[in-house]
């Protein structure tokens, strides 16, 4: 795959301000000129193929109707690829706030439906560590903390379980990648009220075990065994 | 011991005591070597010292450090006003000869060279006290001209409490040599109109004209008393005419203008360019007096031929989210979500009685963090800054081990007077106690021996508690997360009561204090086993107290209640009831205080991987039916 590199920005804070209501519900469009003073170069100026992004977020927003959760796994592996940036620069949340405001905010509303002006705004100035909440973020970084290599199947599989996305990539483990691989693989053929039951477990039993000691084997077995409490108290 | 001179005199001379056979030598000015020597060090004491002299008053201290440089023609006059021919020259000479003396034989050889600049700095400060008192008398002029490791400073919050700062002036003058030219506060014991003028030398001890001087010598006029020889200052116009020809002259506002006589830095080898040095005074003011400039207590300008800048608590990027957080320190159950949040909470602090019996009040400081962005510059990354209400910054203080993944912070400890705009008994105790638990370098709160002095035993746990209590409190805040509920952990629940595992609660949600509530919870082997009291603390008709139990997880959201099988009440004049594994205590009449205890269903023996048991929040929710019926 040929590649093109363009520099990635980030949105400054006053940029933040300018995001209105009217802009969160797509009344008011901002283009790229309203906003030039507001964006800002990357700390050691990282590039990305912004112009393949763009074609496949295009393709994906023509090819769905409007707030198909199926965006998300025909996009996360393509966002993260494209996205060829190291962990630090994707801890900066200007750089999501840039992509979902100035690059694709088509795409965050024909994902996202309005419900709140508190909702939106989470979708189009989220991130940080909130891992759920940037339309973008989420994505680069759920693929990130499930690929392996160039293996994006368990991606695509969780992003195929809105339960798993929302139950575990919602918590603060979900930070830690042995737990998150634990929890996706043994929960991907669960029913949801299992899903549901296991993480709310998982997340209180975190409280007497320090998560970053488990490896991911201590994860899995953990995840096991709460599963088979869950089923043993259910018979 | 003699004096060299035996009648009084009129205009300025230096003056040296002299000392008979087997009088102590000084190799040096022995409290040049009690604190660090680096220009950060030197803008830091020299602005806590004006800092300290502060008038009651709307006012900020300002303080100017004014670079002057001369050469040719100016150099000579100004050495001519300082009487350096007469009354210096022979005694540097000879000590540059000395093994120890190289910085004076330096200096000397600069002197020689015709076209070499002479540098001096200027430290003048406004509205503070100035140089007040007399030579025989407890006083500030007393504590900066007369004696060594003595302070005078004006109140309990002050910041320095050794008298060591002051010396700072010397280390960093190439001939041990500062000229005081001060307008002292306006006061009805005020004998004479300033300004005041006195220098003051701290040479080693040396032999001249076969007569063996300590060191300590004045650029003064002497005046013969009972008790000897004394060196006095020079007042009014006399004052005022060797000021402008010493260019120390300073305007008729209260305070004092100190000057630093060939300003080097005793650490360099070279000579900084003026320009480099202003703004090394500028951040280092910034750095460490942020707090005071933030509250408008102080202003800070450096001059220099060229330009005049004030220090501005915007421009240290460094500085910055410190600055910040300090402004949004008071924001209640903030979480800190998005880089640039501040959320903050109050670390209770209790302190032992003063050594005379006198009880101190319990009282808190203000801990706050702000999430640290990518944008901020991360050289106090994980720092908390420590500070009272003197405004100056005793230490940024390494807290790296309580951040995790990108959660870094920048934080305050705001303590006694700096913790509210509004001072209480408390913060003014606290103010105190931390101000004698700092060492002479001021750059630490610990056990010292002046806190062995003024309290009795319990400082040092006092202070420890404190820093403990800190930590935790910072792994609160900065764990918080966005939109999980803010319960806290059982360790941060116990040291933080007022949020702890007890609610006080009445119907008008007042923050008055109505219920007196303890409890504490534990494990037993396969259930929770819970035990506390309930006491009104107002005149009731009747009250009731629901007690719940309810798991949290690893985020500190809340889980699923464990259900409540019993509970059982000390007193007649209540009934209990569990319903929807929920206990509710009633009191009517005499209930005044009431013991309980319960225990939860079985939830597993040993069952700790299975996610039944884990961290357990106690909750207690207490109403009040009052006479009044509110």
């Amino acid at each position: 795959m040929s590649t093109e590199s363009y520099e990635l920005k980030r949105l400054t804070e006053d940029g933040r301000r300018l995001i209105g209501d009217s802009f969160l519900r797509g009344e008011d469009l901002l283009n790229e000129d309203d906003l030039s003073e507001y964006v800002e170069p990357l700390p050691g100026n990282p590039t990305a193929d912004l112009s393949a992004l763009d074609t496949v977020v295009g393709r994906v927003v023509l090819k769905h109707s409007k707030y198909d959760t199926s965006m998300d796994a025909a996009l996360a592996s393509n966002v993260h690829q494209h996205l060829d940036i190291t962990r630090r620069v994707a801890a900066d949340p200007g750089l999501w706030h840039w992509l979902a405001v100035v690059r694709h905010p088509d795409f965050v509303r024909h994902r996202w439906e309005y419900h709140s002006e508190e909702a939106m705004r989470e979708k189009f100035l989220g991130a940080g560590t909130d891992l759920y909440s940037n339309a973008i973020h989420r994505l680069w970084w759920i693929a990130e903390l499930t690929h392996e290599n160039d293996d994006y199947n368990r991606t695509d599989a969780v992003f195929s379980n809105q339960t798993i996305v929302n139950k575990v990539f919602d918590r603060w483990f979900a930070r830690y990648r042995p737990a998150v691989v634990a929890l996706c693989d043994e929960l991907a053929d669960e029913p949801s009220w299992v899903i549901d039951e296991t993480t709310r477990r998982f997340n209180h039993a975190l409280t007497n075990v320090q998560l970053e000691g488990l490896s991911q084997s201590d994860a899995r077995e953990l995840v096991q065994q709460i599963l088979s409490e869950i089923y043993e108290s259910k018979e | 011991m003699t004096q060299e001179l035996s009648s009084r005199t009129r205009g300025a001379q230096w003056y040296f005591f002299s000392g008979g056979p087997g009088t102590p030598r000084y190799g040096d000015d022995p409290t040049k070597h009690a604190v660090d020597h680096d220009t950060e060090t030197f803008v830091r004491e020299v602005l806590q010292n004006s800092n300290d002299q502060n008038i009651d008053g709307d006012d900020p201290v300002e303080v100017t450090f004014r670079f002057v440089t001369l050469s040719g023609e100016d150099r000579r006059e100004f050495l001519n006003a300082l009487q350096w021919e007469s009354g210096l020259s022979a005694r540097i000479a000879t000590i540059s000869n000395y093994d120890h003396s190289r910085g004076y034989q330096r200096f000397c050889k600069r002197l020689e060279d015709p076209g070499a600049e002479l540098r001096l700095l200027i430290v003048e400060d406004r509205n503070t006290t100035g140089l007040t008192g007399e030579w025989d008398e407890d006083s500030n002029f007393a504590a900066l001209v007369r004696d060594e490791l003595y302070s005078s400073k004006q109140e309990d919050t002050a910041g320095g409490s050794y008298g060591l700062g002051k010396s700072v002036l010397w280390t960093f003058s190439s001939t041990s040599t500062v000229v005081f030219n001060s307008q002292p506060v306006d006061t009805k014991d005020n004998q004479q109109l300033g300004p005041r003028l006195i220098g003051r030398t701290k040479l080693p001890t040396h032999e001249q004209d076969g007569s063996t001087y300590q060191g300590a010598g004045w650029l003064c006029q002497t005046e013969e008393t009972e008790e000897g020889i004394r060196p006095e200052s020079l007042w009014g116009v006399e004052a005022e005419h060797l000021a402008e020809r010493l260019h120390v002259d300073r305007p008729a506002t209260s305070g004092t203008s100190a000057m630093v006589i060939g300003y080097q830095d005793p650490t360099r080898d070279t000579r900084p360019k003026l320009e480099d040095l202003a703004n090394e005074f500028l951040e280092a003011a910034v750095k460490y007096f942020w707090p005071a400039i933030t509250r408008g207590d102080l202003r800070v300008f450096v001059e220099t031929p060229e330009e005049e800048q004030e220090a501005d608590v915007h421009t240290v990027s460094a500085i910055r989210p410190f600055v910040e957080c300090y402004e949004e320190r008071h924001i209640e159950n903030g979480s800190l979500n998005s880089p640039g949040d501040v959320a903050g909470l109050d670390v209770p602090m209790k302190i032992p009685s003063r050594s005379d019996d006198r009880e101190t009040p319990d009282g808190s400081v203000r801990l706050a963090a702000r999430l640290a962005s990518p944008l901020d510059e991360d050289t106090y990354l994980n720092h908390v800054a420590l500070f009272r209400g003197a405004g100056m910054v005793v230490k940024y203080y390494d807290q790296s081990r309580v951040a995790f993944g990108d959660r870094n912070f920048f934080g305050v400890l705001a303590c006694g007077e700096a913790r509210a705009d509004r001072t209480i008994k408390s913060d003014a105790e606290i103010d105190r106690f931390l101000r004698f638990a700092e060492p002479p370098e001021h750059d630490e709160w610990e056990s010292t021996e002046n806190l062995r002095d003024e309290y009795q035993r319990g400082f040092r746990k006092a202070i420890d508690e404190m820093f403990d209590t800190l930590r935790d409190g910072l792994r609160h805040l900065v764990a918080r997360s966005g939109h999980t509920n803010n319960t806290l952990s059982n360790r941060v629940l116990k040291r933080f009561p007022i949020h702890g595992n007890v609610q006080r609660q009445n119907r008008v949600d007042s923050p008055s204090r109505v219920f007196e509530i303890k409890s504490s919870s534990s494990f037993q082997g396969d259930h929770w086993a819970f035990t506390g009291y309930v006491s009104p603390e107002e005149e009731f008709e009747k009250w009731t107290a629901e007690v719940s139990l309810t798991g949290i997880g690893e985020d500190g959201s809340k889980q699923d209640e464990v259900p409540i099988s019993s509970l059982t009440a000390d007193s007649e004049a209540v009934t209990v009831h569990v319903d929807d594994s929920v206990a509710r205590i009633v009191a009517d009449g005499d209930a005044h205080k009431v013991k309980f205890h319960g225990k939860s269903y079985e939830i597993g023996s040993g069952a700790f991987f299975s996610g039944n048991v884990g961290e357990t929040q106690l909750e207690i929710k207490a109403e009040m039916e009052t006479p009044a019926g509110d």
